[in-house]
């Protein structure tokens, strides 16, 4: 009774072995026309029993993930083996955070041991800033710039700029060609007729198709009313119209 | 034989315990941990968006558009990045809802699942609405919470 007593309370930690990673997370600088990029996470089997890898699976399509050795899934002590996560970036820009998530011999399904954690940086080669401009439609309508700025050794040039709704109008102004530009936003609707979005559409001749084409947003939104202020209404801009509802 | 015996009265004792335990203090609560203490950057509890932002939040749907089309929460809109979606084409089509001033959570499968982070980062870019967040514990909080309706 005693041996059986003993060997179920140590059953848990039998059951329990570890892969040793050299990192948990790594984090890769891409260039900025890369398709894709890929990332390896070393382990060895530090304990006094085999591992076996049961699962592994990436948090996103946009990434698969193969081990080495012909996916060689059983580890015996001291043995080692690589990991590799390929991502696909081909809709991607900015900081980008993946996960791998690896499962051993003996884990829940919904609790794998291991998360791989891939941080890719991909350069933002167009930058808009503010992504939205909005008005209320209390204030006067006076106009506001977005800023274009081009963030790379060579220039790009702004080839386009239009915008879905006709309460507004844009201009763009060429502070520095292929580097820095100006488009200026301005709501030009009536009184009875200024309330609405329209999609900003930048076209540049980026060759990196991913970043030829930006978007913004121009908003003129309804001027919040002072008594609708109660505990848990919303604390944020003014509900605007629907698109489609202003002509 | 002995020890064999033993163990099927462990087996009968503790079966017993655990039927007791379930009738006095019912059934295990399934629903998805969320310590506040331990959430990533830009997450939010499921338990924080039903006390503290009720109905003013507009769900968005991170997921495969086949997921969202199954099971998706009722009225959530679908904006992803996964399995070729156009982000942009799905984020203007939602912008009139995004821009209503209501909060935004934005959800993908569970725990492990990043895409809900990375979607509302990019959402949150444009400065549309009050505050952005992805629902820690993805769809699978929302479905332990009774909130995804049972397929019929």
């Amino acid at each position: 009774m005693k041996t059986f007593i003993t060997l179920i309370t140590l059953f848990p930690l039998f059951a329990q072995s570890q892969l040793a990673f050299d990192s948990l997370q790594k984090e890769l600088h891409a260039p900025a026309d890369a398709n894709t990029i890929f990332c390896d996470f070393s382990f060895e089997n530090r304990s006094g029993k085999d591992v076996e890898i049961t699962r592994y699976e990436p948090t996103c399509s946009c990434m698969s993930v193969q081990i080495n050795n012909n996916g060689k899934l059983k580890y015996a002590p001291g043995e080692k083996g690589i990991i590799r996560a390929n991502f696909d970036m081909q809709s991607y820009s900015g900081k980008v955070d993946k996960l791998v998530n690896v499962w051993l011999k003996g884990d829940p399904e919904d609790k794998p041991s291991l998360n791989l954690v891939v941080i890719v940086n991909i350069p933002v080669l167009v930058e808009i800033s503010p992504k939205t401009v909005e008005w209320s439609s209390s204030e006067f309508m006076s106009p506001k710039t977005i800023k274009i700025k081009m963030i790379h050794s060579e220039p790009i040039k702004v080839t386009s700029a239009t915008i879905s709704n006709s309460i507004f109008t844009v201009e763009l102004k060429t502070i520095n060609e292929g580097k820095e530009y100006d488009l200026v936003v301005t709501p030009v609707g009536k009184s009875d007729n200024k309330v609405g979005i329209g999609t900003i559409s930048i076209e540049t001749d980026c060759k990196i198709a991913k970043q030829r084409r930006q978007m913004a947003f121009a908003i003129v939104r309804n001027a919040p009313v002072a008594s609708a202020v109660t505990s848990g209404a919303q604390q944020g801009p003014a509900p605007v119209a629907p698109a489609g509802s202003v002509e | 034989m002995k020890a064999l015996g033993q163990a099927a009265l462990l087996c009968v004792i503790t079966g017993v315990a655990g039927l007791a335990t379930w009738k006095i203090k019912g059934s295990p609560d399934r629903t998805v941990p969320c310590e506040i203490s331990q959430l990533k950057e830009g997450e939010i509890c499921l338990s924080t968006v039903m006390t503290e932002w009720q109905n003013n939040v507009v769900w968005v749907d991170a997921r495969l558009r086949s997921d969202w089309k199954k099971d998706g929460l009722p009225g959530s809109l679908l904006i992803t990045s996964v399995n070729g979606e156009n982000f942009d084409q799905l984020l203007e089509q939602a912008v009139p809802i995004l821009a209503e001033g209501k909060n935004v959570v934005v959800y993908c499968s569970d725990v492990g699942c990043g895409t809900s982070l990375e979607v509302a980062k990019r959402i949150r870019e444009f400065g549309l609405a009050p505050e952005v967040r992805a629902l820690h514990g993805g769809w699978k909080a929302l479905q332990q919470a009774g909130l995804i309706p049972p397929k019929p």
